[in-house]
């Protein structure tokens, strides 16, 4: 490999893309410029927007290439311009892990998925295989290797994206969100294999990533983006604590108007009642599962095994497990956009065998995984009607609910006639989110709602289920990532293959976030404590 | 589905792509020039053989049953309408330009047309559930055809389920919002479909754009000559039914010759 110093030199880069649905016109990066050297990891972090994807697609010719835009200044990568070298030729150089792992599988299967990019390089067959089986054990995905790759989970899958991106050995890897959706032992596993990548084959390897707790020691440098400018570029050793990023879109709605939302009567949080089993509590479940087993059709094994569960109002549940241990079987089972097998669902206490899942929408509002695909309307107050609309409620009504829920999710800034599909994505998640709240549930139901969302708007979010569930409401989320979880939950459901592993509810002093020491939130709960 | 790859390990599912591929194109052909209806009989008794083989009877049977009543109607207008008309008539009309006459040859030649295309269909089945699209994409690399044309037949293969699942997912949101599509028509209301229509064009959208990305940055096309992994390899499986295929033919072709046969 012949080394090439610097590694990555940007120059002076400005990017704009042409304007979106919405009539903004985004300028992604301005001026920017970086030099990386061989062997440098570096990790470039900030806000979701601020311009740390664009630059990832700048290093490996997909801008200029492949994406419309203007694009100024220039990029030179392992010796070569991005705007005199084509994508493809830099394949064997840049490996590039998208943040979406299900649009970047283009194969059937595992074992041809990591075969794909060492066959276009032309790579004889035995290493291929050598190379397979190397990169499989190393990611944990061994087992994997002859399942289709649509039976994947998302964490599955996101393991087989960079697996497939690593096998070919290039000597910059740009992974962009790499972390997110994957279980903390899956980071482990993925930060050792990175450094060890770096030590040993010189790899130069740039993350763009929020989660930047895992990072940090083995990082030789942090460099922090804003509104597509470079605002630090730190070398290790400084690089303290991750310091906080207000986002500035997300400015706080007036706090009064807030708690009045979610209901005039603020129910005094159980989070205190550490340990206690739930029966003795003097309060009914919303909802409850009764020995639900439950195995996708053609499945070797159920995906769960005899789940018995009961929900409470006022209480944050977070339902945690590792990649395919069965979280989103379990939500999906509580509206019922799946039917168990055996064992039966209750809704208070009717089962919902007996419901449409639209039915069930009157009492259960579920967001699934990735929810901006769920978006259509042609204006952000179409978009939160929707639901309640569907609910048959009355105009006036709903008025009155989308300016609160605007308020709540921290979207009152954009207008409400923008239509949702030109946003950014995590505005969209936002307008998803509101979207279920609109429908003023008793049970709200999250799957992975701060999938790539920064710290500022992941603390928003956890301020708003704290809220909810001061209202009274069952709120239940589904997350892999821990620090959110803590910061919002008050039980703490651990699944394991079908099974639930533990069940714990964890003392909160009072309703609101407990402060921690270098907790960059710490300030924003004053208010409330 | 029925349709599709069901993985097992018999002697058909382990045959090389393309002696199936063979395979499906000798039976096709026979098939087509033959037209005696012990003939046809006899490679319909083939295929169900090789579906007996490959353990999928049952669903080879059900997929049958499925288009059956295509089989019926081409019989039941091919003996009203047969070219072939010899023997006893059974049934004569006149209605308007058209003559329908039902004869013994004609209904022979009508069951022979039935089983011929019983024949065509089984073997296609027997094709698409024996053999993985992957591995037939590979052995398709393999015979020289450029990669452009595999990779796209393979991604069409992959993109069904991709975008069933993709549709969904989104069907699930939108029920989880409240709306119906468990119950009442889908028609009346361009609402409904305006609520699945837009997310599932959308993501269709944006899945072709990010898939057209990933391929560029992972180095497609940029060798003419990509190398290929898992390489199909003939043995001695493969001639064994290349012996039964020549076989089968041979049968075919001697048949009119006995003396007294057809």
């Amino acid at each position: 490999m012949i080394k090439h110093d610097p590694a990555v030199l940007v120059r002076d880069l400005s990017f704009r893309y042409p304007a979106t649905l919405s009539g903004r016109n985004i300028t992604a990066l301005r001026h920017v410029s970086l030099t990386i050297r061989p062997g440098e990891f570096v990790v470039i972090t900030g806000p979701s927007g601020s311009g740390k994807s664009t630059l990832g697609r700048c290093l490996n010719g997909l801008i200029p290439h492949a994406t419309r835009g203007t694009m100024e200044g220039e990029v030179i990568v392992q010796g070569m311009n991005t705007r005199d070298v084509d994508v493809p030729a830099f394949a064997r150089h840049v490996g590039i892990v998208f943040q979406d792992p299900g649009y970047q599988l283009v194969t059937g299967d595992v074992e041809s998925e990591i075969a794909f990019g060492l066959e276009a390089l032309n790579f004889p067959e035995a290493e291929i295989g050598s190379r397979i089986d190397e990169i499989a054990g190393l990611m944990h995905i061994t087992p994997l290797l002859g399942r289709p790759t649509s039976e994947l989970s998302w964490g599955e899958r996101q393991r087989v994206a960079i697996a497939s991106v690593l096998a070919v050995r290039p000597s910059v890897i740009v992974m962009d969100e790499p972390f997110s959706g994957i279980d903390a032992s899956a980071v482990q596993a993925l930060t050792g294999f990175l450094l060890n990548m770096k030590t040993r084959a010189g790899t130069t390897i740039i993350v763009l990533e929020h989660r930047t707790a895992s990072l940090l020691p083995l990082a030789d440098r942090m460099v922090m983006m804003r509104d597509g400018e470079i605002v630090s570029d730190t070398p290790q050793g400084r690089c303290g604590p991750i310091p906080d990023i207000p986002d500035h879109r997300n400015s706080p709605d007036s706090t009064d108007q807030q708690s009045g939302i979610m209901g005039s009567s603020v129910a005094p949080c159980r989070g205190g009642n550490a340990g206690s089993s739930g029966t003795g509590r003097g309060l009914h479940p919303t909802l409850s599962l009764r020995e639900v087993t439950y195995r996708y059709p053609g499945a070797r094994t159920p995906a769960l095994i005899s789940i018995t569960l009961d929900l409470y109002p006022g209480e944050v549940t977070i339902i945690a497990g590792a990649n395919g241990s069965g979280k989103t079987t379990l939500l999906q089972h509580c509206n019922g956009l799946l039917t168990p097998d055996h064992g039966s669902v209750l809704l208070g206490s009717e089962p919902l065998a007996r419901k449409t899942v639209a039915e069930t929408a009157r009492t259960v509002g579920l967001l699934g995984q990735h929810a901006d695909y769920q978006i259509f309307e042609s204006t952000i107050s179409g978009e939160l009607a929707f639901g309640p609309r569907n609910l048959g409620r009355m105009d006036e009504e709903i008025e009155q609910v989308l300016k609160k829920t605007r308020c709540v999710c921290s979207l009152s800034h954009i207008d409400p006639s923008t239509p949702p599909l030109g946003l950014s994505g995590g505005e969209k998640q936002r307008v998803a989110v509101a979207g279920i709240l609109a429908m003023e549930t008793p049970v709200v139901i999250l799957d992975e709602p701060t999938f790539g969302l920064d710290p500022g708007l992941k603390h928003s979010f956890a301020e708003l289920f704290r809220r909810l569930c001061s209202a009274g409401k069952t709120v239940i989320v589904a997350t892999h990532d821990g620090e959110f979880g803590r910061a919002c939950g008050d039980r703490f459901i651990r699944i394991s293959a079908g099974r639930i592993e533990s069940d714990v509810r964890e003392a909160r002093g009072s309703c609101c976030l407990p402060p921690r020491d270098g907790d960059p939130f710490g300030g924003a709960r004053s208010d409330e404590s | 589905m029925l349709f599709r790859y069901h993985p097992g390990t018999s002697f058909l599912h382990r045959l090389d792509p393309r002696t199936k591929l063979l395979t499906l194109l000798t039976v096709s052909a026979s098939a087509l020039l033959f037209s005696s209806l012990p003939m046809l009989v006899m490679i319909v008794l083939f295929e169900l053989a090789l579906a007996c083989m490959s353990r999928i009877t049952t669903r080879f049977l059900r997929a049958l049953t499925l288009v059956s009543p295509i089989f019926v109607l081409v019989i039941v207008l091919d003996s009203l309408f047969s070219k072939v008309s010899s023997g006893p008539v059974w049934f004569s009309a006149q209605i308007g330009f058209l003559h329908p006459e039902v004869t013994t040859g004609g209904l022979l030649f009508a069951v022979a047309m039935g089983l011929r295309l019983l024949a065509l269909f089984g073997i296609s089945i027997i094709f698409i559930m024996t053999t993985s699209p992957d591995d037939f994409v590979r052995s398709l690399r393999q015979m020289g055809l450029p990669p452009i044309l595999t990779f796209s037949l393979g991604y069409a293969l992959k993109s069904t389920t991709a975008l069933t699942g993709d549709t969904r997912q989104i069907m699930d949101a939108q029920r989880s919002r409240g709306l119906e599509l468990d119950r009442g028509s889908l028609i009346k209301n361009p609402g409904k479909l305006a609520a699945l229509f837009i997310p599932v064009t959308v993501s269709l959208l944006k899945r072709s754009g990010h898939t057209a990305d990933a391929m560029q940055a992972r180095g497609f096309n940029q060798s003419i000559a990509p190398s290929c992994y898992r390489q199909q390899k003939f043995g001695r499986r493969d001639v064994v039914m290349g012996i039964v295929l020549l076989a089968l033919v041979l049968i075919l072709v001697l048949i009119p010759l006995i003396p007294g046969g057809y």
